[in-house]
């Protein structure tokens, strides 16, 4: 599903990836190559894909961008090492499964904050600490309802949906400001968010048809472009995973 | 004489921060507010708080304005608390269950995480380059050194220079900061700022030193947890440090031979406790974490002679000679 996005800023991502990859090891050794740490490396490139898509379609891509693109990679790879630990584990194994996950996501969050103060991003730090907040909340009723048997998965979509909407929005406001096309970027980051999170977390789409709807229809206030094409073959994909086709009424206006 | 004694001067304000502290969190979800309330009430000395509003008196700004970057540094301070926690597996703190015995380790995570992201909207409102450039950095660093000292879990060839680097991130730098940033708000002289930065960066020094020393020989009810826990968990501190690096030969062989287990009953503990006390290791560690103390007296002459400054020192006298 990313591989186009992947490619289309395969320079900028790269250097991300590489960087981010730097940092860690930096901080840590090879704590994180020792194989215990499952990371889904395209998975992790969603959100700064994302964030350059945006800027792109909102104008175009710059330094500034990157920079934020960079934030966001840190912020996947601390959310994600921070989603879930376990309630109980041998001291043998303290280290692999408790103190390197909290430790060096503890690590990549401060570098969230060094890295907005340092590229003179801190306009982003309110509304990135507030994400961060949301986030932690959200995980919290997350674990909640699992411990009573409830479903967690409108939690899990809610953070995904609330991560994508801030990286469309980020990348859109830092080359654009706050205008209409950022303001539809934004929302077609939420959408996008909670198709996704649907899709890998096999979760019922009827409960989010409306999303399907509106991402389509938010795509035709876009420019119709290669830009806008990478948010279509984005959404085709995920389409195809959940058994959905293109709303019929956009069908006829293409 | 406590601690608390000494804050007589501040206390209205330290007041004022357990208030702001109360409602910063009376936006979010119920179950985050129980666990949040849960901490607040296990108490705390408020010494970083306190250092920031004390620091702020050498600046012309009321202290009204920086009372919420007080409460921010002990929200900084109880998020890595709270995750320390987890990391050690601790049960008890200041006497009382921990986060995680309470709530879970999960929930412990996103508590400290929320914390910290909280902390940062605080010290954003100052609109201040320079503070958030410190804070970003002294955060960084403090991750660094827990994860300098996870990784040196059970390594018992320690030097006394890593033990200071790590240190120095772990503690020392939370507490230069809260005396940097206090002036910083009120905008003292930066001369000032700098001499307080320092006397922070010894206090910290001395703070953990004598912490570490009573890891071995304090009381468990004093303490608020059990003693030697920092060797339960393979922290190598000063005084086993000294021990292995310079002890008498008979008396590195007993420790080596007890250390090799990697979990320890209480005997064990004991046992260790009692090695080290027959060394020179307490009085050397001491004899440090005083040295350090002598460094931020020192700064302190540097600094107009005032209640303020009585009570810094005060307070860097007490750090020598507490108990818990």
């Amino acid at each position: 599903m990313l591989t186009k996005l992947i490619y289309k800023f395969m320079p900028e991502l790269t250097a991300i990836e590489a960087r981010t990859y730097k940092i860690i090891k930096k901080g840590t050794g090879n704590v994180l190559y020792q194989g215990r740490y499952t990371l889904n490396k395209e998975n992790l490139l969603w959100l700064p894909g994302l964030c350059l898509l945006s800027a792109k379609i909102a104008k175009d891509t710059n330094v500034k961008v990157v920079q934020l693109a960079g934030v966001l990679h840190l912020l996947s790879i601390a959310s994600h090492l921070h989603w879930t630990l376990p309630e109980k584990t041998d001291l043998i194994e303290m280290k692999h499964q408790i103190q390197y996950p909290i430790l060096i996501g503890d690590l990549l969050y401060s570098k969230v904050y060094a890295d907005i103060c340092q590229h003179g991003l801190q306009q982003y730090l309110t509304p990135l600490t507030s994400l961060i907040g949301s986030i932690q909340e959200e995980l919290v009723l997350k674990d909640m309802k699992e411990q009573n048997n409830l479903p967690k998965l409108p939690h899990e979509i809610k953070i995904f949906a609330m991560m994508s909407e801030s990286a469309c929005f980020l990348g859109a406001h830092s080359v654009a400001g706050n205008n209409f096309i950022t303001e539809k970027l934004r929302e077609i980051g939420f959408h996008l968010g909670q198709l996704k999170a649907v899709a890998e977390r096999g979760a019922d789409i009827s409960c989010y048809l409306s999303s399907w709807d509106a991402c389509w229809k938010l795509l035709e206030c876009l420019s119709d472009d290669k830009d806008r094409e990478q948010f279509q073959h984005i959404l085709q994909n995920l389409g195809s995973k959940l058994g959905l086709g293109r709303p019929p009424l956009l069908e006829c206006i293409v | 004489m406590q601690l608390k004694d000494m804050f007589n001067d501040i206390e209205p304000d330290l007041h004022k921060v357990d208030s702001f502290l109360i409602n910063c969190l009376e936006k979010t979800s119920d179950r985050l507010q129980k666990g949040y309330i849960h901490l607040l009430k296990a108490g705390g000395k408020r010494i970083r708080p306190a250092f920031t509003l004390l620091a702020a008196r050498y600046g012309s700004e009321d202290i009204e304005k920086v009372i919420p970057m007080a409460s921010a540094f002990e929200l900084v301070h109880m998020a890595s608390l709270v995750h320390d926690d987890v990391i050690d597996h601790s049960e008890l703190r200041r006497g009382e269950p921990t986060i995680r015995t309470v709530f879970g380790n999960n929930f412990s995570l996103h508590l400290g995480n929320y914390l910290f992201a909280k902390a940062l909207q605080i010290i954003d409102e100052y609109n201040n380059t320079s503070l958030n450039n410190l804070l970003a950095c002294a955060s960084m660093e403090m991750c660094r050194g827990e994860l300098e000292q996870i990784a040196a879990a059970y390594n018992y060839k320690q030097s006394l220079r890593q033990y200071f680097y790590r240190i120095k991130r772990k503690t020392s730098l939370l507490i230069t900061l809260s005396c940097q940033a206090g002036a910083i708000a009120a905008k003292a002289e930066p001369g000032v700022v700098r001499i307080l930065g320092r006397y922070g960066h010894n206090i910290g020094m001395a703070f953990q030193i004598t912490d570490d020393v009573l890891d071995y020989i304090a009381d468990e009810k004093t303490l608020g947890k059990p003693v030697g826990s920092d060797i339960q968990q393979g922290i190598v501190t000063l005084p086993l440090i000294y021990v292995l690096n310079y002890g008498e030969e008979h008396v590195r062989r007993r420790l080596l031979d007890i250390l090799e287990k990697k979990s320890f009953t209480r005997e064990d503990i004991a046992q260790m406790t009692k090695l080290i006390e027959t060394t020179e290791a307490i009085p050397f560690s001491l004899g440090i974490a005083n040295k350090y103390v002598e460094k931020a007296l020192k700064q302190l002459e540097l600094l107009p002679e005032n209640n303020t400054t009585c009570t810094l020192r005060q307070i860097a006298k007490f750090i020598y000679h507490r108990q818990y």
